[in-house]
This record gives C-alpha cells, sequence and structure tokens, in this order.
C-alpha cells in the first residue's frame, strides 16, 4: 500500500523551509521548467546518496543520476501522486540501477571482483588496516557479494540495511509490500553473511540455542 | 519469527554505510541541469522539444543550495549501536562542515554513552571528534573576543548595531565598485562586506566558555540591555525570508536575503542566501540581475559554494572570443569543478 497520498516534506526538507515540494511538481506538471528546476536542486543531493547506496560505485553515479532526472521529466505525466514525490523519484532511481547492474551484470567479474577481496584479506590481516581503510574494504566485499546476488534481495537488502530506510518506505520504492521486503531483506542478509563467513571477515555466529 | 541480532554483521554493515557515506560526502557532483534536459530531449523529443533544450542551456545554471544530507535511521536490532555510528558520521560531517563553510552554531552533538565494553574505542571516537568541535568552537570564541577590542565597527555590525548607511553600502554593492575594490591593496576594515570569522559557537556562549574554563576576559559594561546576537538576526530574517518565498513574494524573500548577505559577511548563511538571490532572479527573468549577483558573489567569495557554478554562468552568458577566454579561464581555476564537461564541450567546438 502506497504510504501517503499526499506529498509531504521529505525529512531533509524539512530543514529547509523554503521548499514547496507539493507545489513545485504541480507547477512542473504544468510544463513549468523553472519549477523543473528546484526539483532537481533540491532532490539531486538525496537522490545521488540514493543511487550511490544503490549502484556501489562512485565512477557512475553522475550520469545515473542525470537518466533519473532526465526519466522522471518525461514521465511526470504519469505521476499520479498515491505516493510521495520523493518515493516516486527514488522509484524511478531503481529502476534505473537495475539496469545498470544488468548491463554490468557478469558473474565472471563478479567472481573476480570476490578472488580479489580475498587476497586482500589474506595479505592484509584486518589488524593491520586504519579504520577507514578497513571499512573501505568492508564495502568492497560487501558490494562484491551484492553483485551475486538475485537483484529482488539486494535491492531491498540495500534500501533496508545499508541506506536504512524506513520498511514503509523502502518498500513503496520497491512496488512491494513491508512484509515482503523483510523477507527479502532477511534472506539477503543471511546469504551476504554466509559469504563473509566463507571468506573470512565473518566469525560463524555461536549457537545459542 | 524472531531474528537473531547479529551484532558482528550489523557492526560491519555499520562501517560499509561509513564508507559509502564517506565516499558521497568527499565527492564533488557535477551538477548540469541542462544535461538532463538534453537527455530528456533524447528520450522523448516531443514532450521535451529541441527549443527547451536550448533555453535552459543558456539559463543560469541550477546551483546547489546544500542541502542538509539525509540522515540514516536504525537499521534493525541494535539501536544502541547505531546511534553511536550515527553519533560519530554526524561529528565527523559535522567537523568537516566547520572546515570546510566556517559558521555553524549548533554546537557540538549530545554523545550516547556505550552499552559494552567492546564499543569503547567507538565511543572514544565520537568524544574525541567532540573534543575536536569544542577546542575548535573555544578558539573561534578567542578571535570573536580579539576582533571586537580590535575592530568595535566591523564587530558592532556582527552584533546588528551597524548603522543604516553601513548596512546599506553593504546591500547596495554595485559588482563594479566591489570589483573595482578587488584589486586595490585597501585594509579589510573597509570591505563592505563584512569578514565573519566561522564561530561554531554564539560569542555569548563562547564568552560564558571561556569564562567557565577560567580564562581572563575583559569586563563589560552593565547597563546596555543585550541585543540579538547575529544568528538570532539572521535566522529571524532567514525566517521572514521562507514565508515570503510560501507566499509567493519573491521581493520581499530578495530584500530579506539581501540583509542576510549584508549581515552575514562571508558566512554559510549569506553564502546560502546568494544561491537563493541567484534563484529568485531567475525566477524573476531578471537577466541582468543575475549576472549582477554573480559578479558580486564572485568578488565577495571567490571560493563560495557558488563559485563553481557563478562562474559557469558568466561563461554561459559571455559572447565570442570572451566566451572562449571565459571558459578557458574556468577549466584553470576549477580543473574538477562542475561544468569542466561543458568547458570542453564548448573549447573542443570552438577551439581551432
Amino acid at each position: 500500500m502506497p504510504r501517503v497520498t499526499t506529498d509531504p516534506q521529505p525529512a531533509w526538507a524539512e530543514r529547509r523551509p523554503h521548499a514547496d515540494v507539493a507545489g513545485l511538481v504541480q507547477h512542473a506538471r504544468g510544463g513549468g521548467t523553472d519549477a523543473w528546476a528546484q526539483l532537481y536542486q533540491l532532490f539531486y543531493e538525496p537522490l545521488f546518496r540514493h543511487v550511490r547506496y544503490l549502484s556501489g560505485e562512485g565512477s557512475l553515479v553522475e550520469d545515473l543520476v542525470q537518466e533519473v532526472f532526465a526519466r522522471a521529466l518525461v514521465s511526470l505525466r504519469d505521476f499520479d501522486g498515491r505516493s510521495s514525490f520523493s518515493t516516486w523519484l527514488h522509484g524511478i532511481a531503481v529502476n534505473v540501477v537495475r539496469n545498470h547492474w544488468r548491463s554490468q551484470s557478469s558473474t565472471s567479474t563478479a567472481h573476480d571482483r570476490l578472488r580479489a577481496m580475498t587476497t586482500v584479506r589474506e595479505a592484509v590481516p584486518h589488524v593491520d588496516l586504519d579504520r577507514a581503510h578497513l571499512a573501505r574494504e568492508r564495502a568492497r566485499v560487501v558490494y562484491a557479494i551484492l553483485a551475486d546476488m538475485p537483484e529482488h534481495l539486494r535491492e531491498a537488502f540495500v534500501l533496508r540495511d545499508l541506506e536504512g530506510l524506513a520498511p514503509a518506505e523502502a518498500a513503496a520504492q520497491l512496488g512491494i509490500s513491508p512484509g515482503n521486503l523483510a523477507v527479502r531483506a532477511t534472506r539477503a542478509r543471511q546469504r551476504l553473511r554466509a559469504e563473509l563467513e566463507k571468506l573470512g571477515w565473518l566469525s560463524p555466529l555461536e549457537d545459542v540455542s | 519469527m524472531s531474528e537473531r541480532v547479529d551484532h558482528d554483521l550489523d557492526a560491519l554493515l555499520g562501517q560499509v554505510a561509513w564508507a559509502v557515506d564517506d565516499d558521497i560526502g568527499r565527492t564533488k557532483a557535477a551538477w548540469d541541469f541542462a544535461a538532463v534536459v538534453a537527455r530528456a530531449h533524447e528520450l522523448d523529443p516531443q514532450q521535451v522539444p529541441r527549443e527547451l533544450v536550448r533555453e535552459v542551456e543558456a539559463a543560469a545554471p541550477v546551483v546547489s543550495l546544500a542541502q542538509e544530507r539525509r540522515a540514516r535511521r536504525a537499521t534493525r536490532d541494535d539501536p544502541e549501536f547505531d546511534r553511536i555510528l550515527s553519533d560519530v558520521r554526524a561529528s565527523v560531517e559535522h567537523d568537516a562542515a566547520l572546515r570546510r563553510h566556517g559558521i555553524d552554531t549548533t554546537g557540538p552533538r549530545p554523545v550516547v554513552a556505550p552499552a559494552g565494553t567492546g564499543r569503547r574505542v567507538l565511543f572514544a571516537a565520537v568524544a574525541l571528534a567532540a573534543a575536536l568541535v569544542l577546542a575548535f568552537g573555544l578558539l573561534q570564541g578567542v578571535r570573536y573576543v580579539q576582533m571586537q577590542r580590535e575592530a568595535p565597527a566591523d564587530a558592532a555590525l556582527h552584533l546588528g548595531e551597524a548603522t543604516q548607511p553601513e548596512t546599506d553600502a553593504a546591500t547596495f554593492e554595485t559588482p563594479e565598485r566591489t570589483s573595482a575594490r578587488a584589486v586595490q591593496p585597501s585594509p579589510p576594515a573597509t570591505d563592505a562586506a563584512p569578514i565573519l570569522e566561522p564561530s561554531p559557537l554564539e560569542p555569548e556562549v563562547a564568552v560564558a566558555t571561556l569564562r567557565r574554563s577560567g580564562t581572563k576576559t575583559k569586563k563589560s559594561a552593565p547597563a546596555a540591555p543585550p541585543a540579538p546576537s547575529l544568528s538570532e538576526r539572521l535566522a529571524e530574517l532567514d525566517a521572514a525570508a521562507a514565508a515570503a518565498l510560501r507566499a509567493r513574494d519573491l521581493a520581499g524573500a530578495a530584500d530579506k536575503f539581501e540583509q542576510i548577505v549584508a549581515l552575514g559577511g562571508t558566512s554559510r548563511l549569506a553564502d546560502l542566501a546568494f544561491g537563493e538571490l541567484f534563484h529568485i532572479a531567475h525566477r524573476r527573468g531578471d537577466a541582468k540581475g543575475e549576472l549582477a549577483l554573480w559578479k558580486r558573489y564572485l568578488a565577495r567569495m571567490p571560493e563560495g559554494r557558488f563559485a563553481d557554478d557563478a562562474r559557469a554562468g558568466l561563461c554561459r552568458r559571455a559572447d565570442g572570443a570572451a566566451k572562449d577566454a571565459c571558459w578557458r579561464e574556468y577549466l584553470e581555476d576549477f580543473p574538477k569543478g562542475s561544468y569542466v564537461r561543458q568547458a570542453e564541450q564548448h573549447l573542443g567546438g570552438t577551439s581551432p
């Protein structure tokens, strides 16, 4: 079920009292280029973050964000207002990044990346890495594992567990129920943990039963 | 079904999220609304006609108003750990913001006590970051007090006690005058744009902090009633500008933003107010006003957050050889700027 019926200010926009998203969307739907420019201005940074999380790499984010806005611009007339504009826009981003993943998908590439991660892990014990470096290495490993995961699990996991969206918001962006989202995210976590254990980044969970 | 808490995995994912956020924070994203519209035209030429692309290309660039990045919310079943991570992230971002943009009146954030001994390292990081922020604020407080002693007229302006002519001079500075003065070796005190040092603590708070810490300060005369602080005045103006914008009163909003610009010196709020003024001028179709604003802005804040956009705006409006020269200079000054692609495209198309 869509989360909202109106177009509330997203959390980040509440700190900017000048933002009138609903008014801008209405104006943009009427062909107001200036309103579109303002929406671009308002949503660029949150969308950049969203796409960065979803894609897992920094180099193509700008192009992907541009694609998201361009697609939104030509399909704004299809926006029916059942979800918030932010959710709608972020949903387009999910599709754009999904296509990107598909165009990049190559099992051998993913395996290669994982092998490289294993090599790093074996060559440099994590105690020797500084905290920031270790965090970045872990990010690379996690995204390499995600590359091998079915997209419906990967997307649920990234939105919920990495980007930290609320269940209702993440579910709305993916067009699924919050319950379904929880199931997918949990399965993704299980797979991710298993891979991380296999690669030596995590110890097996102790049995507490 | 109750899921087992997996602290190890949550900790690892917290680090992954930190790494991604850190990467985002380091990235200077290339804004290019004209490229978006051009791409939309490719996707649907009927919906987005060629004329629209040309119109947007000729218009002012859309500039970042530096939104607050959306705060990451807690994910799983370890709220304490997430709170700690969030504090670490907030402290890092706060510290980075102080260094990048100067004034910030929010002060150090509260630190959440760690729940377990295994989290002490993280706690220490939070405490260290908070201490750094506090120390920075203290230092700025000392500098502020010194500035008040050494430059009373300027300090009065900071406290909102400037006489009307002083304020007007700052508000209605023409680009020609500003540019001309920029090349003169005049002392900083005569600059119409007051230089506001980064001050994460309010002056009053800074002085109070100094007193608490045992640092001696000069006794002040007790008679004068407390004037509103600069940040209070700026906050009032910002709220009034927001109300005016909501009421579609562009002239009223522009007036308030101009006052923020006049009072705020090179502060973050003044920087943002310039951005809003750019946008208002654009919405009014005031092309001459936009040009004047960009020049005023660059004269005051040649390295401000919109400097990249203002320079690109000037280049877009330039003609012929001046346009080529402008983009060349842009590439020299902003080799990693948001409009490098556009500059290169232009020069690639015009260079022999």
